[in-house]
């Protein structure tokens, strides 16, 4: 399989009809780890939650790992694993509590990586969770996230502004050791490039709902050294996604028309050229 | 379709509530049989209590007990456990991402979680009535048989299992563990007022089953027993309808 993940007009709106998500065409290779770069508030958790079964699409479908999003979601889950920026674990369980409980959900379970990591991290396995910082906490998270080997790991923004709760190196190249060079698949969403640097190479953009392309990470650092700003999402995104881009989460947001997209755009083109010219039954009807 | 390790964790988050619970319904049953002046100061009803604490009078004692005293306590004790059942995953723990994005369908999560805690009122009906029987023999009542003691109890636990799925079902509407308990506490104050008036007594859903008929020998405790489980299953089936629904 050389396709982790591919959704197709994956769409998700809020209960006041918002697009959280809009239309948002996705291929993630198999066997790399992908930045899905974008500021606060783009889309990049409840993408990540859609592909976890935790939410559904409004409209729009995909694959993970060959499984239909919707369908089979409980056997995605078997196979990829979430680590959150602030991960919510069961706080009054101690550390050996929170990884028994957790190996008792995967049918694969390698014991000698979370004990490796352990020792790595020094986390005490009898500390209560509550007691632990959030660095520790997020050490934690990610060793629960690499027990069971999963084929997909989904990381996200393992390293926040400001700087002190960020996890450290030994983080990511745990990350690095476990799924990239094991020839697994990780997404790592962030809101800075620099987190991302630390283990992908190429770079998805995520951008008020919407996706786009697949960036060799260097043409993207390329182009904020040109344009003399910080390596910040919010500074990045606008360049790719250009004018006029509607926020489709205003309620009389339309499609950009003319929009120029990117020569290494890989976008599903053709699937979405289908979907765009496929009659509107409602249309048809009228 | 119950998952072990998940029922672990229920068990652990149980036990406290479980203990205090089940130490407090103990102490009110040591009250009512060594210091009968202290409850029928409480309850202001010196009469009946001398007249329940007196042999050969044991079927009004172990009305006192069955009718009153575990009925009373077993809804609260269902209660507690309940209204924190899912809504404690987002509201208390805030662990429901953790939770949900594990391969465990949301079904499983709702039926471990249920019965954990219907395990729990289960030990604490029987177990306290056991603890209360022994009290009772020792001081000096007779006791029941076996297959009565049993069956009564049942009913109760019936009903106890009919609050705590109800109070599972609110808890699965709701986000924040208080207004759980606030719906579900509204909702059984509503089953409960016809039981105030004299002429809306015999309409009250659970008069039937606090068993006073099975100890007066008029009544069978078949019928509640079987509408106390058929509600409960409505309530689980509600429970795992909603909590499927909900994004996190």
């Amino acid at each position: 399989m050389d396709t982790a993940v591919e959704t197709w007009g994956l769409t998700k709106k809020g209960r006041s009809g918002t697009a959280v998500l809009d239309n948002v065409y996705l291929r993630v290779p198999a066997g790399k780890a992908l930045g899905l770069l974008g500021p606060e508030g783009a889309g990049k958790t409840t993408l990540f939650k859609i592909l976890l079964g935790l939410q559904k699409p409004t409209t729009g479908g995909g694959f993970c790992l060959g499984l239909d999003l919707v369908t089979e979601s409980i056997f995605i889950r078997d196979r990829v694993t979430y680590a959150e920026n602030k991960p919510h674990l069961y706080e009054y369980l101690s550390v050996q509590e929170m990884i028994d409980l957790t190996r008792k959900f995967y049918s694969h379970w390698n014991s000698a990586v979370a004990d490796k990591y352990l020792d790595v991290f020094e986390l005490p396995l009898r500390q209560k969770i509550k007691k632990l910082s959030l660095r520790r906490k997020q050490m934690l998270a990610l060793i629960l996230a690499l027990a069971p080997e999963p084929d997909l790991l989904l990381l996200d923004e393992p390293a926040p502004s400001p700087a002190k709760e960020s996890p450290g190196q030994e983080f990511f190249d745990a990350v690095t050791t476990e799924i990239v060079n094991k020839g697994r698949t990780a997404v790592v969403a962030a809101r800075r490039l620099d987190e991302i640097k630390m283990m992908a190479s190429e770079v998805t953009l995520i951008y008020r709902g919407r996706t786009r392309g697949i960036f060799p990470l260097a043409e993207i650092e390329e182009k904020v050294k040109e344009e003399e700003i910080p390596s910040d999402a919010g500074q990045i995104c606008p360049l790719y996604f250009p004018e006029p881009f509607e926020d489709p989460r205003k309620p009389d947001a339309q499609e950009p028309k003319n929009e120029e997209k990117p020569e290494n755009l890989t976008i599903l083109k053709e699937e979405k050229e289908e979907a765009e010219t496929e009659p509107d039954p409602e249309e048809e009807n009228t | 379709m119950i998952h072990g390790g998940l029922w672990s964790k229920e068990a652990r988050e149980y036990r406290l509530v479980f203990i205090i619970c089940l130490l407090i319904t103990i102490l009110v049953g040591v009250i009512s049989l060594y210091f009968p002046h202290l409850a029928s100061e409480f309850t202001g009803n010196s009469a009946a209590w001398s007249r329940w604490m007196s042999s050969p009078f044991v079927d009004e004692a172990w009305l006192q007990w069955n009718s009153v005293i575990l009925l009373q306590l077993s809804a609260i004790t269902a209660f507690i456990l309940g209204f924190s059942t899912l809504s404690g995953e987002v509201g208390g723990n805030n662990a429901v991402s953790y939770l949900l994005s594990k391969p465990v369908s949301r079904r499983e999560v709702v039926t471990t979680k249920a019965s954990a805690g219907l395990t729990f009122l289960v030990f604490y009906v029987y177990g306290s009535s056991f603890v209360w029987s022994a009290l009772a023999w020792h001081a000096g009542q007779q006791l029941p048989e076996f297959s009565v003691f049993f069956l009564s109890s049942t009913v109760t636990l019936s009903m106890a299992a009919v609050i705590y799925m109800s109070a599972v079902f609110f808890s699965s509407l709701f986000f924040r563990t208080w207004l759980a308990a606030l719906f579900s506490i509204i909702t059984w104050l509503a089953v409960f007022t016809p039981q105030f008036g004299f002429v809306s007594r015999d309409y009250a859903v659970f008069l039937h089953m606090q068993e006073a008929g099975f100890w007066l020998g008029t009544e069978t405790s078949f019928i509640p027993l079987g509408v106390g489980i058929v509600i409960a299953g409505i309530f689980y089936e509600l429970a795992v309808f909603f909590w499927d629904k909900r994004e996190y």
